[in-house]
C-alpha cells in the first residue's frame, strides 16, 4: 500500500524532484567555484561568505521542495473532490499518514543530492586550515529543515484545504510588514516576538535560522 | 432475502438550499437498484452519504451489515464505486492505476482484472491522462469490478459514453451481477437504460426518496386513461391521480398510480366513460411521477 | 485535467518569499555572520570601556554626592532613594552583592584594591530606542580618586545579572588602575573582573579560527609559540612577515580602504590581483601592524591568569614586573607556555558548533515533524 502511494507521488513530483536534484549537485558547485574566483581564498572572512551564499541556497532549496512536495498530492486530490482517497477501504487519518511519510521519503532525494553536490564542490576548494567544509551536517539540516517545513505546509493544505494559499500569503504578509516594521521603526511587537519563538529553538522553524554554513570554523 | 443496503429517517443538509430530508431506501441483496432522479435532486449526495464521504446530520445507514460511518471502511472493502467525476491519477498508466487499487483491497483479483482490461481493449501501457472518456469509464468500471464486491455503486456510469462503449461496460456489469449475484444500486437519469437492467427502483427530487418499488410494479402500475364525460369530484377514486388535463371537448387524459383492470368498474358505475387504457414507458412513468410530486393532483388539469 | 498551474503559480513566490523572510538575519540567530558582527560590537563594548568620557566626568563631578547608599565588601553603590523605583531598587541590591562575590572571588586578596575606593553611582533612569531596540537606560557611573566618568546602560529586560555585569565591567576599569601599566596597555585599557562566560571563550575561539595570521593558524594548529606571537607576547624583529604569510599581506592590504589615486590604484592592483609579493609587503608596511588576536581575546590571557593563580594572583599581578609573558605567568603561578596552551585549549573547545544540527535542534525538528503531521490527519475534506 505504502510502495504504491510512494510510487504515484514520485511519479507527480519527477520533474521537481529532478530540478531539486540538479540544483542541489549543481549549485553548491557554482557557487564555490565562482565565490572562489572572486574572493582571495587566503581569507577566512572571504571564504567564509562564499560558504555562507552556499547556505542560504539550501535553505531555499528545503523550503522550495518541502512546500512543493507537501501540496502537490493534496492539489491533486481536491482537484478530484478526494473521492478516491475517501472511497478507498482505509480510514482518511491512515490514508494522509501514508502521504505524509511518502513525501518524506521522497525529501531524502535532494537531500543525497545536496550532500553529494556539497561534497564533491568543497573537495577540491582551496580553503583556509581553520576552516572547514560540512557537507554532512548541512545535508542533516537541509533534510531536518524541509522535513519540518513539509509538515507545517502539509498540515496548512490538509486543514485549510482550498484556503491553504490565501492563508499562507496572509501569514507571509503578516510578517514580511513585521519584519519591515521591526527592521524600519524599531518595534518590537508581542507579535514579532511570536515569529521569534517560532524561528529560535525549539521553535519549528529554528533549524532555518540556524548556522547554514558550507564552509566554517 | 436480506438487504444490502438500509437507510432510516437519513438527514443532511449542504448549505442554505439543499438538504436530504428524511430519506428511507432499501437495497435488496443481489437487486438492481436504478436510482432514478432528475439534475440537482441529491442522488450523488445520498450515495457519497452512503459510502461515509460525507457526515450524516441525522438517521442511520447500514451498509452490508456494517453500521456507518463506524464500520464504513470493512463495508468499502467489498464494495465498488463508480464515481460522477472519475478518479483517475493523470500521471499514472492503466497498469499502475490497477496496482494502486490493488493495493488497497484484501480481494482483488488480478486475472479478473487482466481479463477485464482485455474486454475493454485498454492497453496497460496507455497513460491514465491520454484515456479517451470512453476509456476512462471503462477504467474506472475495471477498477470497480476486480476486486470482486459484493455491492456494485455506480454513479452515472455511462453518463457521457458513446453508445459502443456503454453496450460494453453494461454488458461486463451484468456479466458479472448474473455470475456473482452482486447487488447493484445504479444512479442514473437515463431513464430506458435503467428500465432494461434494473429490477427495484428509487426515485428521488428535491432530496426526498419520492418513491421505491420493484420495477414491475412501477412500469405496470402507472397508466395514462383517457375518460370521457369525467366526474368532478375524484376524491374516491380506487386508484392515485397523478394529474388529470383536458384534451378535447368533454374527453379529458388521467395519469394513474396502482391501477389494475378490475377498476374500469368506478367509471362504468358513473357517467363517465374509460375510452382507452394506455401502458406508460418508464420515462413517462418517471416524468409523470415527477410531476405529481411536485404538484397535488388536480392542480395540472386546472391548468390545462 | 486539473487546475494545478494557477495553485503553483502562487505557492512558489510564497515559498521563495517565506524563505527569504526566514534566513533573513535577526537578533538572536546563531549564524557565523551575527556571530562575527556580535565580535564587532564586543569589541566596541571593550573600546568603550577603556575610553573615559571627560564630558561625563566634569557631569559627575559637578554634582552632589547622592544621598543613599548600599553596599558589599568594598563595593558601594551611591543613588538617591527618590530618583530609582522600588522594584530596581531590590535588583540592585541583588546585583551588588553578586558583583561583590564575582569581583572577591577574582581578585581574591587585592579586591579591595581592585576597588580602590571608587564607589558607583546609579543615574537616573530613562526609556528610549537605541536602533532597534527598547532601552531602559538604567545609568551607573564610576566615580572615585582617578577613576570614573565612565557610564553604562542596561538594555531591557533588566535583570540582577545584566546589572551585575554592568556593575564588574565598572569594577574592571577601576581595577585597570592598579595594573601594571604594560599589561593595561596590552590588553586594551581593561581588567576583567569575572570569570570568562563560554560565550566570551565562543568569540575567543572565532577570532583564532578566522585570523588571517599565518602566525594564529599555527597557533590554532597547536604551536603555543606562535599563540604567544599572535597574542604579542613576544619580542618581534619584524611583525609584518612574523605574524603574517605573504599571503597575509595581500589579505591585509584588500582590508584596506582602496585609493582614489590612479598610480596607487595601480600599485594596489599589483598586490591584490597579479599577487606581487614585493608590491603587498610594501603597502603593508605603509599602516600600523594590527595584533593577530583581538583585546577580547587578550583580556581572557589575563583572567584566565588571574583564575589559575587564585586568590593572590590579582595582588601578584599588581605588585609584578618585567614584560607582559613574565607578569602573566607570575600571575598565573605556572608557565607562560602552560598558560597560553591552557588559554588555546579552552577557547577551541568553545569552536561555536557548525552546521550539523545539535541533538536537541534535531529531537525538536523530529518532534514538531510528527506533530504537524499528526494534525493533518485530524479533519476530512
Amino acid at each position: 500500500m505504502f510502495r504504491q502511494v510512494l510510487f504515484t507521488q514520485w511519479k507527480w513530483a519527477r520533474t521537481e524532484l529532478f530540478l531539486y536534484v540538479i540544483a542541489g549537485f549543481l549549485v553548491p558547485t557554482i557557487i564555490i567555484r565562482v565565490g572562489f574566483s572572486f574572493v582571495d581564498s587566503y581569507s577566512t572572512s572571504s571564504v567564509l561568505s562564499v560558504g555562507q551564499y552556499a547556505g542560504v541556497f539550501f535553505g531555499g532549496l528545503a523550503m522550495l521542495a518541502a512546500v512543493g512536495l507537501a501540496w502537490r498530492p493534496y492539489i491533486i486530490d481536491a482537484a478530484l473532490k478526494h473521492v478516491g482517497p475517501l472511497s478507498l477501504p482505509v480510514p482518511w487519518a491512515m490514508f494522509v499518514r501514508l502521504r505524509f511519510v511518502a513525501g518524506a521519503v521522497l525529501m531524502l532525494i535532494p537531500t543525497i543530492a545536496v550532500w553529494i553536490g556539497s561534497i564533491a564542490a568543497t573537495a577540491a576548494a582551496p580553503i583556509p586550515p581553520t576552516l572547514h567544509a560540512y557537507p554532512t551536517g548541512l545535508a542533516i539540516r537541509f533534510y531536518l529543515s524541509a522535513l519540518t517545513a513539509y509538515a507545517a505546509a502539509f498540515l496548512l493544505q490538509y486543514v485549510a484545504g482550498r484556503n491553504a494559499t490565501r492563508v499562507a500569503v496572509a501569514i507571509l504578509l503578516v510578517v514580511a510588514l513585521m519584519e519591515t516594521g521591526s527592521a524600519l521603526l524599531g518595534f518590537h511587537s508581542p507579535m514579532v516576538g511570536a515569529w521569534n519563538v517560532l524561528t529560535t529553538w525549539p521553535g519549528p522553524f529554528s533549524t532555518f535560522s540556524g548556522i547554514w554554513m558550507l564552509i566554517d570554523v | 432475502m436480506s438487504d444490502a443496503i438500509i437507510v432510516r429517517n437519513l438527514a443532511y443538509r449542504a448549505g442554505r438550499e439543499f438538504a436530504i430530508r428524511d430519506l428511507a431506501m432499501t437495497v435488496p441483496s443481489g437487486s438492481v437498484y436504478g436510482f432514478l432522479g432528475p439534475n440537482g435532486s441529491g442522488k450523488t449526495t445520498t450515495l457519497r452519504l452512503l459510502l461515509g464521504m460525507l457526515p450524516i446530520g441525522d438517521g442511520s445507514i447500514n451498509l452490508l451489515g456494517h453500521d456507518v460511518p463506524s464500520g464504513v471502511h470493512k463495508a468499502l472493502a467489498k464494495i465498488g464505486y463508480v464515481p460522477e467525476r472519475l478518479h483517475l491519477y493523470p500521471t499514472l498508466t492503466v497498469e499502475e492505476t490497477m496496482r494502486y487499487y490493488a493495493s488497497f483491497y484484501p480481494d482483488w483479483d488480478d486475472d479478473r482484472a487482466e481479463t477485464l482490461r482485455r474486454q475493454f481493449a485498454l492497453r496497460a501501457e496507455q497513460s491514465v491522462d491520454l484515456l479517451s472518456k470512453g476509456e476512462s469509464g471503462k477504467l474506472m468500471m475495471l477498477l470497480a469490478l476486480a476486486h470482486n464486491p459484493e455491492l456494485l455503486v455506480l454513479d452515472e456510469p455511462t453518463d457521457g459514453l458513446d453508445p459502443v462503449v456503454r453496450r460494453d461496460v453494461l454488458a461486463a456489469l451484468l456479466e458479472y451481477v448474473s455470475s456473482r449475484g452482486a447487488t447493484v444500486l445504479i444512479s442514473s437519469h437515463l431513464v430506458h437504460e435503467q428500465e432494461r437492467i434494473c429490477d427495484h427502483v428509487g426515485v428521488m427530487d428535491g432530496g426526498r426518496l419520492i418513491a421505491e418499488m420493484p420495477m414491475t410494479t412501477f412500469r405496470g402500475g402507472i397508466k395514462r386513461l383517457r375518460v370521457a364525460k369525467p366526474p368532478i369530484d375524484n376524491s374516491t377514486t380506487p386508484f392515485t391521480l397523478l394529474s388529470r388535463g383536458v384534451t378535447a371537448g368533454r374527453e379529458e387524459e388521467w395519469v394513474v398510480r396502482g391501477w389494475q383492470p378490475a377498476m374500469r368498474e368506478y367509471f362504468s358505475a358513473g357517467e363517465s366513460e374509460l375510452r382507452e387504457v394506455i401502458d406508460l414507458d418508464l420515462e413517462e412513468s418517471f416524468v409523470e411521477l415527477l410531476r405529481s410530486a411536485r404538484q397535488p393532483a388536480g392542480i395540472g388539469a386546472e391548468e390545462n | 485535467m486539473f487546475e494545478r498551474g494557477a495553485q503553483t503559480r502562487v505557492a512558489l513566490p510564497c515559498a521563495l518569499l517565506l524563505t527569504l523572510t526566514l534566513l533573513a538575519p535577526r537578533s538572536g540567530v546563531s549564524q557565523t555572520a551575527a556571530e562575527m558582527r556580535a565580535r564587532v560590537v564586543n569589541a566596541r563594548r571593550i573600546a568603550k570601556i577603556a575610553r573615559d568620557s571627560t564630558d561625563t566626568l566634569r557631569h559627575v563631578h559637578g554634582r552632589d554626592i547622592p544621598p543613599d547608599s548600599m553596599s558589599a565588601g568594598a563595593l558601594i553603590l551611591r543613588f538617591d532613594k527618590e530618583e530609582v523605583p522600588p522594584r530596581l531598587l531590590k535588583l540592585l541590591d541583588g546585583a551588588v552583592h553578586q558583583a561583590w562575590a564575582s569581583a572577591d572571588s577574582q581578585f581574591g586578596e587585592a579586591s579591595a584594591a581592585a576597588v580602590n575606593g571608587t564607589s558607583i553611582w546609579v543615574d537616573r533612569t530613562s526609556h528610549r530606542f537605541l536602533w532597534d531596540r527598547f532601552v531602559e537606560n538604567v545609568q551607573l557611573e564610576l566615580s572615585g580618586p582617578g577613576g570614573g566618568g565612565r557610564s553604562t546602560g542596561t538594555a531591557m529586560p533588566i535583570t540582577q545579572q545584566k546589572l551585575a555585569d554592568e556593575i564588574l565591567d565598572l569594577v574592571g576599569t577601576s581595577a585597570t588602575r592598579a595594573v601594571p601599566t604594560n599589561i593595561v596597555t596590552w590588553t586594551g585599557y581593561w581588567t576583567p573582573a569575572r570569570t570568562a562566560s563560554d560565550e566570551t571563550w565562543k568569540q575567543v575561539a572565532l577570532d583564532l579560527a578566522t585570523s588571517n595570521s599565518s602566525a594564529t593558524r599555527a597557533c590554532y594548529a597547536g604551536a603555543i609559540q606562535s599563540c604567544e606571537s599572535a597574542l604579542g607576547l613576544t619580542e618581534l624583529k619584524d611583525s609584518l612577515t612574523e605574524w603574517y604569510s605573504p599571503d597575509g599581506w595581500r589579505v591585509l592590504v584588500e582590508s584596506y580602504a582602496a585609493p582614489k589615486d590612479l598610480l596607487a590604484m595601480e600599485i594596489r592592483r599589483d598586490c591584490v590581483e597579479k599577487r606581487i609579493a614585493a608590491t603587498c609587503e610594501r603597502l603593508a608596511r605603509t599602516r600600523p601592524i594590527l595584533l593577530p588576536l583581538n583585546m577580547t581575546s587578550r583580556a581572557t590571557v589575563l583572567g584566565l591568569a588571574i583564575e589559575r593563580g587564585g586568590r593572590q594572583a590579582f595582588a601578584r599581578l599588581i605588585r609584578s614586573k618585567g614584560t607582559p609573558i613574565q607578569i602573566l605567568a607570575a600571575t598565573a603561578g605556572i608557565s607562560a607556555d602552560s598558560l597560553v596552551g591552557e588559554w588555546r585549549l579552552r577557547s577551541l573547545a568553545q569552536l561555536p558548533s557548525s552546521t550539523r544540527p545539535s541533538a536537541g535542534e534535531a529531537t525538536a525538528m523530529l518532534a514538531w515533524t510528527i506533530i504537524f503531521g499528526f494534525a493533518a490527519t485530524r479533519r476530512r475534506p
